[in-house]
């Protein structure tokens, strides 16, 4: 069975854009910032894991076409 | 030229006559001349018009594709696809792909991905190169209406370099082969991998110059706070100086020292005359020493 997960990577795209624009809005704050940080790594290496492991899946459909 | 297909008749009185059924433009210019005039047509109802393209997602999840199943352009559209992006769920029409059954086909394939009650994200529609009546099936009116009907972005790919069928023109975005279409559609992941090492170097940026910020904001009010105390103690200082010197005044030491003396009797300071008698003994403290006197006479 191949490893797909079609959501995940959107998901975790629009999640590590996010905290880049916390910190690109200026208004990061010091007690949160090592936290979004660490964050921020795990969503990278659960993107990496994804884009080196996921697998396309082709689908044959029936379709009546005459 | 035309491509008649019905049936011949030879008769005894009329001579020959064909009973058509279809008549076809075949040859390199008759086909090009029937494309133009349907893409006048089509153009003047808007079909290509700029402002009608919708942008399709950057990283499809989930995607059609109407080509010959077991044809060169879906093997290689997949093997691209697996080469740049994983992940995708590709749902495959096997249609043909030229010849007369082909628009029928083509118009069916994409009506039935329409009709999905949960759309998918791209329909691509592809083939590989081959000449003007082999691709004629992407200039047919039925597939161009179709492809531009599509509620599904549409990626369109015909392989050819020359002339761009008009189902391509009424397609969201166009690429010339079914390789191209592979690349157009996903993002080559090692770009991507690449790109996330950078995001990762941005964000180790942004949390320390954030650190920074903080320990500046910190030293600032560190130094503010220095200045208060440092006032406050030179203040405080400043007042105890003043008090020292009115104190200084008062001492008895330096009175003495100015030609005073301190008179006492039986170890009790006297202040005026009245306080001794005759015949009292008294100290008179002085610069240096005591001396001890007795009184003769008191003046008061």
């Amino acid at each position: 069975m191949p490893k797909t997960n079609p959501k995940n990577y959107q998901q975790l795209e629009r999640q590590l854009a996010e905290i880049i624009a916390w910190f690109e809005s200026g208004n990061a704050q010091v007690d949160q910032a090592i936290a979004k940080y660490e964050q921020a790594l795990k969503i990278i290496a659960q993107i990496e894991n994804y884009l080196k492991t996921a697998e396309n899946r082709l689908r044959k459909i029936n379709a009546k076409l005459g | 030229m035309v491509r008649v297909v019905g049936a011949p008749r030879l008769h005894p009185r009329y001579g020959f006559s064909v009973n058509y059924q279809t008549i076809t433009p075949v040859g390199e210019g008759s086909i090009r001349k029937a494309a133009d005039l349907l893409q006048a047509k089509l153009t003047a109802e808007g079909l290509f018009a700029p402002e009608r393209k919708r942008s399709l997602p950057v990283t499809p999840a989930r995607v059609g594709l109407i080509t010959a199943a077991s044809s060169a352009a879906a093997a290689d559209f997949m093997k691209v696809l697996n080469e740049r992006w994983g992940g995708v769920e590709v749902q495959l029409i096997d249609s043909l792909v030229q010849g007369d059954n082909a628009p029928a086909q083509l118009v069916r394939a994409i009506e039935h991905f329409n009709k999905l009650p949960e759309l998918l994200e791209v329909l691509v529609i592809t083939r590989g190169g081959g000449s003007g009546e082999d691709l004629a099936a992407f200039n047919d009116e039925r597939v161009v209406r179709a492809v531009a009907a599509s509620r599904i972005p549409t990626l369109v790919a015909i392989g050819h370099e020359v002339d761009i069928s008009l189902a391509e023109l009424a397609a969201d975005l166009r690429a010339s082969t079914p390789t191209a279409a592979a690349a157009a559609l996903v993002p080559d992941r090692r770009q991507v991998l690449a790109g996330l090492k950078l995001q990762q170097k941005a964000l180790a940026q942004g949390v320390a110059q954030t650190l920074r910020d903080a320990r500046a904001d910190s030293r600032q009010a560190t130094q503010i706070i220095d200045q208060q105390l440092k006032y406050l103690l030179n203040s405080q200082s400043e007042k105890l100086a003043g008090l020292r010197r009115v104190l200084t005044a008062f001492n008895p030491d330096n009175v003495i020292k100015r030609g005073y003396a301190i008179v006492s009797k039986n170890g009790v300071y006297i202040t005026r005359a009245s306080a001794a008698t005759t015949g009292d003994h008294l100290q008179l403290k002085l610069r240096g020493g005591t001396i001890q006197v007795d009184v003769e006479s008191v003046d008061a």
